[in-house]
């Protein structure tokens, strides 16, 4: 069987390409993944002139088509992260306004007035006020996923607090609104 | 030249080699809950929402510290990453090693590379998962 033979031409930058590719394919994949483009382009620019030289002179052109396909996919990445963060302005307004139109929290709670003296309720008390304060932190306008967890947090809760205490959950589907009412029974 | 004297098989796993122990030893520097890392997200710095690939570092740095589970709280794609990493560690000084014996053939080779592209596309799916449906969720 004959075998062709191949010289070295456009092995070092071939070999160049494939390790910038490499890089920037997993540098694509990080939170500076925009940053992947200038290796990336860099090892396109390496593979062509590998595979140009490959060519010319009768070397191998298989680590010059390697080394291409690993830095197109990693300027392809590196593109949509560029393009995620060319928006992220854009989606942090939209997503502003998208958690203004869903749902409110308030808090109706009069524990406070109520408060026994007696040493048996000291405990007690002392659970309603810690729920009260969970409850306070939880009021504010939240978006509808937000607001789902923390109907799923106050129902957990419920169940770990004194049975003397209700707590009253009611979404009013008009206002948007997700009212957390606490007392005592 | 002193490169004439390895074959590019070599000198691709010497770098790759160079590059992952690079990533080991940044994630090994900094302390388990560090948040001083050098390197921030630019998207959430603009639109102070996480990223998907918020966290890598720190889920690299609590999994080498043997802290799965915070590792996979950081980022739940990370520990599949840096097993990945890992691997990969292993493989390129098995590789080389074999190659200095001069037994590594055309097939071992194209195995290798079939093999390591399969685990890299295991080891990222998730984080690509992730990515997909927080683009989704923003559009």
């Amino acid at each position: 069987m004959l075998h062709q033979q191949y010289n070295t031409a456009g092995r070092t930058l071939g070999i160049l390409g494939i390790v910038l590719g490499g890089i920037a394919l997993f540098m694509s994949f990080t939170c500076i993944g925009y940053l992947a483009l200038i290796p990336s382009v860099s090892a396109i620019v390496l593979s062509i002139l590998s595979l140009r030289q490959a060519r010319e002179y009768n070397g191998n052109k298989n680590l010059g088509v390697a080394a291409l396909v690993i830095s197109i996919v990693a300027t392809v990445i590196a593109l949509i992260w560029l393009a995620v963060l060319g928006s992220a302005t854009f989606w942090k307004n939209a997503l502003e306004k998208k958690k203004g139109d869903n749902f409110k929290i308030e808090l109706k709670a009069d524990l406070n007035d109520e408060e026994d003296s007696s040493d048996d309720d000291i405990e007690f008390n002392e659970a309603l006020k810690d729920l009260e304060e969970e409850l306070g932190d939880l009021e504010g306008i939240v978006d509808s996923a937000t607001s789902e967890k923390i109907i799923k947090a106050v129902k957990k809760a419920k169940k770990s607090v004194p049975k003397r205490i209700e707590v009253k959950i009611t979404s009013e589907s008009d206002s948007d609104t997700i009212v957390i009412e606490t007392r005592r029974e | 030249m002193i490169l004439n004297k390895y074959s590019n098989y070599q000198i691709i796993n010497f770098s790759f080699l160079v590059v992952l122990f690079f990533v080991v030893f940044y994630s090994l520097v900094f302390g388990v809950g560090n948040i001083d890392y050098p390197v921030s997200c630019a998207f959430k710095n603009i639109a102070d929402i996480e990223c998907p690939s918020c966290g890598m570092s720190r889920s690299f740095t609590a999994a080498l510290h043997g802290h799965f589970k915070l590792a996979y709280c950081y980022n739940n794609s990370g520990v599949l990453i840096l097993f990945f990493v890992l691997t990969q560690i292993v493989a390129r000084v098995f590789m080389l090693f074999i190659e200095s014996k001069k037994r590594v053939t055309s097939l071992v080779v194209k195995l290798d590379v079939t093999l390591s592209l399969l685990f890299f596309t295991v080891a990222f799916f998730p984080l690509v998962r992730n990515w997909i449906s927080f683009i989704n969720r923003l559009l």
